[in-house]
């Protein structure tokens, strides 16, 4: 399904370099549900990038149902995306001016299907996360669940091969992001691929497959539906996220996720 | 599936446009106004010579007057006898079939006890050949006036007014520096029937005016050619006769309606183009109004750029975007600068009187030229928000 070997990131900050990513081999089979866990500054996010077809790595290759993603032009790589990628952002990235059916047809559009079809498939998909009845409501008259709830009927919209969630429940009350958690775990039921990337252990720790990843590399990759002690075996202090300092934790984690690309380029 | 995407482009860019209403109709006024003063400014130039043109033309096409002047410094006025003229004609049936001698002047006029000043015109009967004398009531002058040098008039309705207070004055009889005439026609209102006016005239026929006015000299004759087509040949066959006649070639002029017209038409057609050009400056103007309304744009929604990008659009996906909303506004713009430049212009044709003709190409030119400013001036920042990286655009707030 996916598979990365020895994909680096090298960002240029002045005269030093920044390995983003420094030798990241991965291997991601087809219906597994898999958390990439690390903290701020870790290189998760850039993986994201990465896995997202969103960047492109300094060296190392990668594949994605079998094709190969590194000589791709600008144009290929948006259909990849288009046809291969589902994204659930933190921030909902939704297109404010759009209603919710009209969001959710947006990636369907792009792959050039007809307008009765498209509305067919997006109305289905918006129906599967239970908002069949606000298919017409603008983002801003939507709460932040139910905003999440639209970005992953966009990402299933188009039946991809990978849902790629980044922090999905980052923004999201407890109630919210259970909900959210839910869903997915119902769309891993229905055979869906699912990678989540998060500084929460507790979100990490329901996959069935917990990678994690510090200053560029992965230091840990654990099986936690076969091993049951899996998930102990991830350890507050791998994520720099021990019981104390938690929340000042989560503040900073939560800021610098939105930088740590930021101050990449 | 390009259709689809095009319309999809069209959905959003309407809803951008319509989302910041104020900031479109400032970006479109650049165009409007642009748009509006080209078709203005043809409009008027193209109904003021239309206007000249017509005057001229109802003084018929196939006109062509001869006249005697002055030859040299201080010379004596040149002439050309009468006989000398109906030979040329005889000669020549294939190019010219009509002339008439004209003398002009001005003659005192007085009926009962009023006295006027009068603008006097002979002319030979066959001058209803060559230019119809437009006459309302009784006649023109005959054949058998000029003749027998009949006291014979034709008068203007001014005078019909001002001495027989509008009453049928056919039959009548007026003295012209003394001379009794007889009223035989009235002639159609040329002006408002004013003393200052062209309807302040008397006509007679040219041999009476001979042998009245103590003139043995005619200085003017007017003919007519045969046909539109032959003008020019008989103009120049007339300079040819005439010069040989006279010996000079300076001292007299043969001119015809068609070539001043040719003239009047060049004339006022590049300053039509100019002034149009002028105007068009302003549409350039009004496309980088454009480009700099799109250029904020774009970096307004680079988050949307990204998130667009990221869930599959092309990079022509997105330059169609922007550029089918630069195109929107322009053409938006060129359709209110058409109306408001028709409205405007026939306004400003009424007010100075001009008949306010803008022609339908160049309401086509005007508008396809507005939509190529916003195609032309869009592509930049269509490119720029193409060309974002995804992941840049994403992590802009």
């Amino acid at each position: 399904m996916i598979r990365l070997e020895g994909i680096a990131k090298v960002y240029k900050m002045g005269d030093t370099e920044v390995h983003a990513l420094d030798g990241v081999s991965l291997h991601i089979k087809p219906h597994e549900f898999v958390s990439i866990i690390g903290p701020s500054g870790s290189g998760k996010s850039t993986l994201m990038n990465v896995i997202g077809c969103l960047d492109v790595p300094t060296s190392g290759k990668y594949w994605i149902d079998g094709v190969e993603v590194n000589e791709m032009s600008d144009n290929q790589l948006a259909d990849l995306r288009n046809l291969k990628i589902g994204f659930i952002f933190q921030q909902y990235n939704l297109l404010t001016k759009l209603s919710a059916l009209e969001n959710v047809e947006l990636p369907l559009i792009y792959r050039g299907i007809p307008a009765s079809k498209r509305e067919q498939m997006a109305e289905r998909a918006l129906e599967r996360v239970g908002l069949g009845d606000k298919m017409h409501h603008k983002p801003t008259e939507l709460s932040g669940g139910q905003q999440q709830r639209v970005s992953i009927a966009r990402a299933l919209s188009a039946s991809p091969a990978l849902i790629l969630a980044d922090e999905p429940t980052g923004a999201l009350d407890s109630k919210s992001g259970i909900e959210i958690m839910q869903m997915l775990h119902d769309l891993h039921d229905e055979g869906n691929t699912i990678v989540i990337i998060t500084h929460d252990l507790n979100i990490a720790k329901q996959a069935e497959r917990i990678i994690t990843i510090r200053d560029g590399k992965i230091t840990s990759d654990i099986d936690n539906k076969n091993d049951m002690a899996g998930a102990e075996n991830v350890k507050g202090s791998d994520i720099g996220d021990d019981e104390h300092g938690k929340s000042a934790d989560l503040d900073a984690d939560l800021k610098a996720h939105n930088n740590i690309g930021g101050g990449s380029k | 599936m390009m259709f689809s995407k095009i319309s999809q482009s069209f959905k959003m860019s309407m809803k951008s446009i319509l989302g910041n209403k104020g900031r479109s109709a400032l970006t479109m006024l650049g165009i409007i106004i642009g748009v509006a003063s080209v078709i203005i400014l043809t409009g008027i130039g193209n109904g003021a010579t239309a206007t000249i043109t017509d005057s001229l033309s109802s003084m018929g096409t196939k006109l062509i007057t001869v006249s005697m002047s002055r030859g040299g410094w201080g010379g004596s006025t040149r002439t050309i006898s009468l006989e000398s003229m109906q030979e040329f004609i005889e000669d020549n049936p294939d190019l010219v079939n009509v002339m008439s001698p004209a003398i002009t002047g001005m003659v005192t006029l007085k009926a009962g006890n009023e006295n006027t000043t009068t603008s006097l015109s002979a002319y030979d009967s066959s001058y209803a050949d060559i230019k119809d004398p437009k006459v309302q009531a009784g006649r023109f002058i005959s054949e058998y006036d000029v003749n027998n040098r009949s006291y014979v008039c034709v008068v203007g309705t001014y005078i019909v007014s001002a001495y027989f207070g509008g009453a049928n004055p056919i039959g009548e009889y007026i003295k012209l520096n003394g001379s009794k005439f007889k009223i035989v026609g009235v002639f159609e209102e040329q002006g408002d029937s004013t003393e200052s006016s062209a309807d302040n005239a008397v006509t007679i026929p040219y041999t009476t005016a001979m042998r009245f006015l103590k003139n043995k000299n005619i200085t003017t004759f007017y003919l007519s050619a045969t046909t539109e087509d032959t003008v020019d040949t008989a103009v120049r066959e007339l300079k040819a006769y005439i010069k040989n006649k006279l010996g000079t070639d300076d001292g007299f002029t043969v001119a015809s309606v068609a070539e001043m017209l040719d003239t009047i038409n060049e004339i006022t057609g590049t300053l039509t183009t100019m002034l149009a050009g002028i105007a068009a400056i302003s549409l350039i103007v009004g496309g980088i109004g454009i480009m700099n309304i799109m250029t904020v744009s774009v970096s307004e929604r680079t988050r949307e750029i990204g998130i667009r990008k990221a869930i599959g659009a092309r990079t022509t996906d997105i330059m169609l975007q922007f550029l089918v909303e630069s195109t929107i506004l322009s053409a938006m713009g060129g359709i209110v600068g058409i109306l408001f430049g028709i409205g405007t212009g026939q306004l400003v044709g009424k007010l100075i009187n001009i008949n306010f003709a803008s022609p339908p190409s160049m309401v086509l030119l005007s508008f396809g030229f507005s939509l190529f400013i916003g195609i032309f001036f869009g592509m930049a920042p269509a490119k720029k928000a193409a060309k974002l990286h995804p992941i840049d655009a994403l992590r802009s707030e």
